[in-house]
């Protein structure tokens, strides 16, 4: 092996010397020859026996390799529309395909930006008549949490809670979640300032405590590190701030969840009160995340939670009659549902792909013609099939590099723009980024593009009958090859057609889908959310009356409006209901 | 004379030259004579052929070579073998012990 590079680094680097000696070697042979036998030793028969002498050298591919590129740039640079055309459709294609990519591995591929994150799991009461998933009764979570074996921590998320902030300039809402204690450490997360909770605050009376997100911290508190020990207006409540997270830190998950908020403002503790035997079981608000212990597969843990839920059943016919627990992997989870869609995108873009490879591949046919006499020539000359064709799939390795590169250029500059334009509720939208496994994406992609065109000229030249087509002075006897020709096409034509009959279908699709009926008139009918902090309304009866009362101030609106409204929004949450 | 002499069968170059190369350097000439020799004039290695081996086997570590004076005092590369050489050779030569005895096994049988 080190031989062989040290031969490598001679016959490359050293090559005037070793050719010398060449040379010098081969004169004395022939010197000793003639001196014993009337050999007669033409110049020719000397160059032949140098040729094969360097085309067993290590490296000799290499050198070969070196030449055929020179010449193919020669080559290139002389026919420059057709390079040009050639570069710019596979840049395309190549560009298409790496971006949709780079949106498929953000999304689907990356791990989650958790330590261990194969190990993430989120569990779910299921209903057993339906097999739907819901969100979790405080209850529940205790009991799952004290009588299974298979996990390392579980934790629960309760995404409701919303906070008035005063006392920093204008009033601001924000967006909180109670999570227990440990639901940072869970994920595995280390807060960019201060600490985490502590346990102790996870219980009522001692969770006045709070932690930021790394935004709500840049935004309302400038970012300054003394904010760490101060008190916060919150509901009107004193709030002591603990921690900041880590700016990347974001709790990926379908937008669905948790009522479409994209994003946490402040994060207290979830102080479910004790004794457990009060918490509710008939409310199912929280979102329960667990860490599996090593080993422990997903088969064992579900065996295990459906332990636990035949117990429970049978403890509280009540509540928890025809309940199960599903445990899904927290990746599966958050990209079970844009899986497919993506998908058929990435395929739609490889067939892409593949129609301008097929384009690439009847301009190198047309090329082929043209050049068919130089190929005769070479061939004349001694250049053996395996080699010229060597030469043919150099040039069209050099179109596809060149072709990669401008690709990989328009995705670099198209990503951001794309990610910009992507539907909001797609998830870890924020992952998606050129990295490396894009790039070897791409470069993969290319390679089989260059292959996949840079083949097709080769069904030709292998054609060529040396003597016929010299005599012809090149203007050639295509004999057959326009069959591939019509093959191409009729290949173009078809992936088209089969790529605008699915445009065409998912078009139609989606019209559809906007003419569906809901039910009520959607026109001039505004949805709402609105939140008060708890003991706002304390002594009001809270009923759709007192919500009609309270926004009929609203400028702009009248009661009447309103009252239609709410109207159709009760009817919008049985529609939900009875789904 | 001519019709005689045999193509060489794929492989044995390398194990001719390997073989002639045992007792002592040697430059390519005077491999190609001390094969021609051992051979009773079967096999004549051309420098078409014998060329290219000296330098593949060379870059394979089997061989060195260095410069020297040939009997008639000329300037002349000698080719010496290494050990992993040596290895080659023993194994090669077995190789080719067995294969020899397949055929004339195979030849004869009726």
């Amino acid at each position: 092996m080190i031989r062989r590079l040290f031969a490598l680094y001679r016959n490359i680097f050293r090559k005037e010397r070793v050719n010398q000696e060449l040379d010098e070697e081969l004169r004395s042979y022939v010197e000793l020859v003639a001196g014993e036998k009337e050999a007669r030793w033409d110049l020719a028969h000397l160059e032949r026996v140098k040729e094969s002498v360097h085309d067993i050298r290590t490296g000799a591919s290499m050198d070969i390799l070196l030449q055929d590129l020179r010449y193919g740039i020669r080559m290139l640079a002389r026919n420059p529309s057709f390079s040009v055309i050639a570069v710019l459709t596979l840049a395309l294609g190549i560009g298409a395909n790496t971006a949709m990519f780079t949106v498929v591995n953000g999304v689907l591929l990356k791990p989650l930006p958790y330590p261990e994150p194969d190990r993430l799991v989120m569990l779910w009461e299921k209903q057993l008549s339906d097999n739907s998933l819901g969100t979790v009764a405080p209850a529940n979570f205790y009991d799952w949490r004290e009588q299974t074996h298979s996990f390392a921590k579980m934790a629960a998320l309760d995404p409701y809670p919303d906070f008035i902030l005063n006392g920093y300039g204008e009033p601001q809402r924000l967006a909180g979640a109670a999570v227990s204690a440990d639901f940072f450490s869970l994920l595995g997360v280390r807060m960019a300032l201060g600490r985490d909770f502590l346990s102790k605050e996870d219980r009522p009376g001692r969770s006045q405590v709070v932690v930021l997100s790394y935004l709500t911290w840049q935004r309302h508190f400038d970012g300054r590190a003394d904010i760490i020990g101060k008190q916060l207006n919150l509901n009107n409540t004193g709030y002591l701030v603990v921690g900041v997270l880590p700016r990347d830190f974001s709790l990926v998950r379908k937008a669905v969840d948790f009522q479409a908020r994209n994003r946490f403002d402040l994060w207290t503790p979830l102080a479910l009160p004790s004794p457990p035997e009060a918490w509710q079981r008939g409310t199912h608000p929280l979102g329960v995340f667990a860490r599996l212990k090593p080993g422990i597969g997903m088969k064992q843990a579900q065996a295990d939670l459906d332990r636990v839920a035949d117990n429970l059943q049978r403890l509280y016919p009540g509540a928890d009659k025809g309940r199960g627990i599903a445990a899904i992997p927290l990746k599966q989870h958050v990209v079970a549902n844009v899986r497919p869609a993506l998908f058929a995108l990435l395929t739609a873009v490889g067939l892409v792909l593949l129609i301008a490879c097929a384009n690439i591949g009847n301009l190198l046919l047309t090329r082929a013609a043209a050049r068919q006499r130089e190929m005769s020539l070479r061939a004349a000359l001694g250049a053996s099939g395996s080699r010229l064709a060597r030469q043919l799939c150099t040039e069209s390795m050099l179109l596809v590099m060149l072709g990669g590169l401008l690709g990989l250029l328009f995705t670099i500059v198209a990503v951001p723009a794309i990610v910009r334009h992507l539907p909001a509720d797609l998830p870890r939208a924020s992952e998606i980024a050129v990295d490396g496994r894009v790039l070897a994406f791409t470069s993969v992609v290319s390679l089989f593009a260059g292959i996949a065109f840079g083949l097709v000229p080769l069904f030709q030249t292998r054609r060529v009958d040396t003597s016929a087509s010299l005599k012809n002075g090149g203007r050639g006897v295509l004999t057959g090859h326009s069959y591939l020709r019509s093959a191409l096409i009729v290949g173009q034509v078809a992936i088209a057609l089969v790529l605008l009959v699915g445009a065409g279908l998912t078009a139609k699709s989606f019209w559809r889908l906007l003419q569906v009926s809901p039910g009520f008139e959607t026109e001039h009918v505004l949805t709402a959310r609105l939140s008060l902090p708890p003991g706002y309304l304390n002594g009001y009866k809270f009923g759709t009356g007192q919500h009609l009362r309270f926004s009929a101030r609203t400028p702009g609106t009248r009661a009447e409006h309103l009252r239609r409204a709410v109207g159709c929004l009760h009817c919008l949450s049985t529609v939900e209901r009875r789904r | 004379m001519a019709s005689e002499q045999s193509e060489l069968l794929q492989g044995t170059l390398d194990l001719l030259i390997l073989k002639a190369l045992a007792l002592e350097p040697l430059h390519g000439m005077g491999i190609s004579r001390r094969i021609s020799q051992v051979t009773n004039g079967t096999f004549e290695v051309k420098a078409g052929s014998l060329f290219p081996a000296l330098h593949r086997m060379e870059e394979a570590g089997w061989l060195t070579s260095s410069w020297g004076e040939s009997e008639t005092n000329r300037r002349a590369k000698f080719y010496r073998l290494t050990k992993p050489g040596r290895g080659q050779l023993q194994a090669e030569a077995k190789r080719w012990e067995r294969i020899s005895l397949a055929m004339a096994s195979a030849l004869r049988a009726t």
